[in-house]
């Protein structure tokens, strides 16, 4: 069910997506690393904007099934068909507190994989780099997407006590 | 095409749009200063070739090349083909056995993109290409210089990248081993 539909030219091999991330991560450190809040701002932005574009082309096709009538059932599919084509496997655990917060665990998150656990010791004056700055377009990337099925929501990555472990909680607005 | 298979894939717009939004945010930072995205774009390229070249040895099954000329064909009919999806044609003369075009006729990086008109003649779109090229390259030791020299987007027929190798590089040993 992995990538159901898409014909074979339409993908292109992971690891493209996995470095590029990285670089861009890096990237933004080397531009922006002065705040780190202007630099996660700078990575959140340009993943919400991708997951809302991407999200709009996914649902193109499937208008119909995705007539949903609860919140929750939008959440779902994020999980399961969104997930699985960004990170190649739904979401490990979807839990709710029925008030307007998400949990979404993933137990082996693709894009830490390759992370290192603890980064070597900054220099001084430098960016202190740590796993975390690599959920932060992850993170942007779903609250477009739930942006683009009409959900307004703020999403907080938590990283899992190992590495890859990483939760996404998603707190829904004026619900 | 076997590498291709056993490779694991995503979705191609993910990645298109990822890009996209990295060359705006380039762009966004440098006051749309094509030259100095096209830097940037290449030397993304380059950290990602040096890296990418790993996986391919590892897994594409390619022969060795014997020589320069060699490695076009096999950045145009496995490389790419086992990242990307898409393959290219090899355009080289045999007067300029150092020189070779790769000629790709559908890039993934330009699925959805238009360039603004102040843009189009100076902003190399997809430069991150010719990075990978050169980083991947000096990696098996050639070293090269990669660069677009036409690109669809820019209203050319095709999109071309020049490979023009400069160095054979040489593993040095150093130290006093006996």
């Amino acid at each position: 069910m992995a990538n159901r539909g898409l014909p074979v030219q339409q993908q292109v091999a992971d690891t493209c997506l996995e470095l590029m991330h990285q670089e861009l991560v890096d990237y933004v450190i080397r531009t922006h690393g002065k705040s780190q809040e202007s630099m996660y701002l700078v990575l959140e932005n340009i993943g919400f904007t991708v997951g809302q574009r991407l999200i709009e082309r996914l649902t193109k096709e499937r208008q119909k099934e995705l007539l949903f009538k609860e919140t929750l059932d939008y959440i779902r599919f994020l999980c399961k068909e969104f997930w699985t084509d960004c990170f190649r496997k739904p979401v490990d655990s979807l839990k709710t507190n029925n008030k307007g917060l998400y949990q979404l665990k993933d137990n082996a998150f693709r894009w830490l994989r390759h992370i290192a656990p603890n980064p070597p010791q900054a220099a001084a004056g430098q960016y202190q780099r740590s796993p975390y700055d690599h959920t932060i377009f992850p993170a942007g990337l779903i609250r477009g997407a739930l942006y683009g099925l009409g959900i307004q929501a703020v999403v907080e990555p938590v990283l899992g006590k190992t590495l890859p472990e990483c939760t996404f909680n998603v707190t829904l607005k004026n619900n | 095409e076997r590498a291709f298979e056993r490779i694991e894939k995503i979705n191609a717009e993910l990645f298109t749009m990822t890009y996209g939004a990295t060359v705006t945010q380039f762009l966004r930072d440098n006051n749309d200063d094509c030259d100095a995205v096209n830097k940037l774009l290449d030397n993304m390229g380059y950290n990602i070739g040096i890296r990418l070249i790993d996986e391919f040895l590892a897994k594409s099954g390619a022969t060795p090349c014997r020589n320069f000329q060699d490695t076009a064909e096999v950045i145009a009919k496995v490389g790419l083909k086992m990242f990307l999806g898409v393959t290219a044609n090899v355009a080289s003369s045999i007067d300029e056995p150092n020189v070779y075009s790769l000629l790709i006729e559908e890039n993934p990086l330009n699925l959805f993109v238009e360039l603004p008109e102040e843009l189009r003649g100076k902003l190399w779109f997809s430069n991150v290409l010719a990075g990978v090229v050169r980083g991947a390259l000096e990696m098996v030791m050639y070293r090269v210089e990669s660069k677009f020299v036409k690109d669809v987007l820019r209203g050319d027929d095709v999109t071309e990248i020049r490979v023009t190798l400069q160095e054979l590089l040489r593993e040095k040993f150093e130290g006093d081993d006996e």
